[in-house]
């Protein structure tokens, strides 16, 4: 069974009954092998829909996610129960639990992953018996920029959980050996650093992560070292190594949190003859508006030259065609092509239009935009969102759109002889931001007409 | 995208119920098995699926057993109808599954495991002689329909399962505001089924957990079956385990009670 990936988090989620039969299929040797390859920060089994599970089928999934985590330093687990479940798995592993419960999947992305939007904002309460897992929780939370309430017993916790839209009554730390973990505060990547740097890092760190950001146009990288205990000459040559690498994006590495405890001074030297910014702490750089400008005017892709080439035009057929039949099955519309144009990208400004950008590369490289009018999007988003979804969540639904998109062009490709890898798709709230990341730039504009509505999209190098 | 007109369109290319096997299934419904099984004997198909089903291990007979009276005498009447009912979803089983890893054999032994252990649970019920419980035997043409619908536009689907956990019925929901058993449902009217059991299947993928009356358990019971058949491990490694949305029944006593009879031989 194939997991769902989203912020760096699998879960997987099986069905129905759990047991020593059925469990060695659900996470087969092929998911582990796909699992070590993506490298997730978490990985859980969410226990939703499961209405009966046995030790057997738990201890073989289990063991299945422990083996990621020997390798990758995946933080694994179990979410989505009520208290009876909890208990129970709880008495299965009485003195062996050493992977994670989460109350819910949104609740364990709290802890994992790199999906921190709006974390201050978030109504968060904590409330477990035992005061040592409580604090541990709570403080994994602060660590992570959020700022939880903690209930102090079971009256306050009554009192106020009414108030909150996470309630973490039933969860539990387990191994949490994530080193580094990652997460996107103000544009900036986060790497969080801890221990001893060495030559590990390069086994654990997410390359094909840093190169997709890269790739979508982050600019600035923070490796944040505030809890390191040293770091060695290994580590420095990791990180200098992707300062280099990353100049040919425009990118910058910052480190921050070090000091002389932590490293050499001709290893700080190094890192800085690297390219590397050093900042004492991570509030001094988000206090650096100049920096900090440079992240936030990040373009949507990223580029080394700009314009469609040849070998673009000559895919483009099948990038449009693709397209347009993955805009027709999911909307149950019909899109007629009213011009296609070699141009700068235009957009009537005056319309609201949600706009979304993904890249790819390998055998051609190239940017592909699609600008929907708000209420197409909304229909061409409905498989994905649920009846009460709010503005947030269509926008993210049309970077799963468009991530769909992106897999139907990467396999029509694919017949062809023509292999590209796809990068996470961004999304734009505003059309002013999508045009100025195109500014002076030529692309293949195609304009559809869908059930009367503008859809744009846009090829570009 | 799937429409409501590719659903009417489905239902319009299924072909009717061939002539002997009505006429089996309406001199089961008249309780002779002997006629019943007289007209079984005059179509070769009819016999050699009888026989592929009956033989298989799950049954546990020790002899082969080879003609219609054998196997009408020694399953019962209500048995019976469920196999003759299960050779019906022959007509519109797919030559070439493409959507799931699944074959005509794979389907049958779906089918032979659904009837052995439907048996029993309306044992352990007491409701062996209910008119409603042929039911099961229509319950698989949801994975036909299901493979049928979504052949077109498979890799589409597939790339969407991939962003989001949905269940293919959450997709058929979203596209069409049907369930598979609506359409298992008038797939059952157009082979006129009674209304009693055509109102059943209707009832089984009901999202919402209604008021079913005097056949709540039975439903409870059969929706456990369901959940309990598209989690074992040849429905995982197909794909189909992801087929249907049905509400989980939380209940202890009647999951546990279902386990402990499921697990019996």
């Amino acid at each position: 069974m194939r997991p769902i990936i989203k912020h760096k988090v699998a879960i997987f989620s099986p069905i129905g009954f759990l047991d020593g039969e059925n469990a060695p299929d659900i996470i087969s040797p092929f998911d582990v092998d796909f699992l070590m390859n993506t490298k997730p920060e978490g990985a859980f089994i969410s226990l939703k829909k499961v209405i009966y599970f046995n030790k057997r089928g738990i201890t073989v999934l289990i063991e299945s996610l422990i083996k990621v985590r020997d390798k990758c330093g995946t933080i694994v687990g179990f979410c989505d129960y009520d208290t009876k479940k909890y208990k129970m798995i709880l008495d299965m592993f009485v003195e062996s639990l050493n992977f994670s419960l989460f109350d819910t999947a949104e609740i364990a992305t709290l802890f994992v992953g790199d999906d921190l939007k709006k974390a201050k904002e978030k109504k968060i309460i904590v409330y477990v018996e035992k005061n040592e897992q409580k604090n541990q929780l709570a403080m994994e939370l602060y660590e992570r920029g959020y700022s939880p309430t903690i209930a102090k017993d079971e009256n306050d916790f009554l009192a106020k959980r009414k108030e909150a839209e996470f309630v973490i009554q039933n969860s539990y730390l387990g191994k949490l050996d994530k080193t580094p973990t990652v997460f996107i505060k103000d544009n900036v990547i986060v790497y969080t650093l801890k221990g001893f740097v060495d030559s590990d890092i390069s086994k654990k760190f997410d390359m094909v992560y840093h190169n997709n950001s890269l790739k979508v146009g982050f600019k600035l990288f923070l490796f944040d070292a505030d809890t390191v205990s040293s770091i060695n000459v290994h580590g420095v040559k990791f990180i200098s190594k992707l300062s280099t690498a990353g100049a040919e994006y425009g990118a910058s590495i910052v480190i921050c949190g070090l000091d002389n405890r932590k490293i050499t001074k001709k290893l700080t030297n190094d890192l800085e003859d690297a390219g590397v910014l050093i900042y004492s702490s991570m509030g001094g750089l988000f206090d650096d508006s100049e920096i900090m400008k440079e992240a936030r005017e990040s373009s949507s892709v990223a580029k080394k030259s700009s314009g469609i080439t040849k070998k673009l035009i000559s895919s483009l057929p099948t990038i449009i065609e693709s397209s347009i039949k993955t805009i027709e099955v999911l909307s149950g519309y019909n899109a007629v092509k009213k011009l296609i144009k070699i141009q700068e990208l235009t957009l009537e400004k005056d319309k609201d239009l949600l706009s979304v950008s993904i890249g790819f590369y390998g055998d051609i490289d190239g940017i592909l935009i699609l600008v929907f009018e708000k209420s197409i999007a909304k229909d061409a988003c409905r498989i994905l969102l649920e009846e009460d979804s709010s503005e947030e969540d269509l926008v993210d639904a049309l970077g799963e759109f468009t991530h769909i998109i992106g897999g139907k062009i990467s396999q029509q490709l694919h017949k062809k002889g023509i292999k590209i890898d796809m990068t996470m798709p961004r999304t734009f709230e505003n059309v002013e931001d999508v045009m100025r990341s195109q500014k002076n730039s030529r692309g293949a504009q195609v304009n559809l007409n869908v059930d009367g509505r503008d859809l744009t999209l846009f090829l570009t190098k | 995208m799937l429409s409501v007109t590719t659903i009417n369109n489905y239902i319009e290319s299924i072909p009717p119920i061939p002539k002997i096997a009505r006429q089996c299934s309406e001199a089961l419904e008249d309780g002779d098995m002997v006629r019943a099984a007289d007209i079984a004997n005059e179509d070769r198909a009819l016999i050699h699926y009888l026989q592929n089903i009956v033989n298989k291990p799950i049954f546990g007979f020790r002899d082969e057993i080879k003609n219609a009276r054998q196997i009408f005498g020694i399953l019962g009447i209500s048995k019976a109808k469920q196999l003759i009912y299960g050779y019906y979803l022959l007509l519109i089983l797919p030559k070439k599954w493409q959507v799931f890893d699944f074959n005509s054999s794979k389907f049958q032994d779906f089918q032979a495991r659904l009837i052995h252990n439907w048996g029993k649970i309306v044992k352990f019920l007491g409701r062996e002689d209910s008119e409603i419980i042929p039911a099961i035997s229509i319950i698989p043409a949801s994975l036909v329909v299901s493979e049928m619908l979504f052949s077109n536009i498979n890799s589409t689907v597939q790339l969407l399962r991939e962003t989001k956990q949905l269940s293919y019925e959450t997709i058929l929901r979203k596209m069409t505001d049907r369930t598979f058993f609506e359409i298992s449902s008038m797939i059952a009217r157009k082979w006129d089924f009674s209304d009693e059991i055509v109102d059943l299947i209707e009832k089984i993928g009901d999202v919402n957990v209604g008021d079913f009356g005097e056949n709540a358990l039975e439903i409870t019971y059969l929706r456990l079956l369901l959940i309990y058949e598209m989690s074992r491990p040849v429905m995982v490694q197909s794909g189909l385990n992801n087929l249907f949305d049905l509400e989980p029944i939380f209940d202890d006593e009647i999951t546990n009670n279902f386990y402990k009879i499921i697990q019996e031989n």
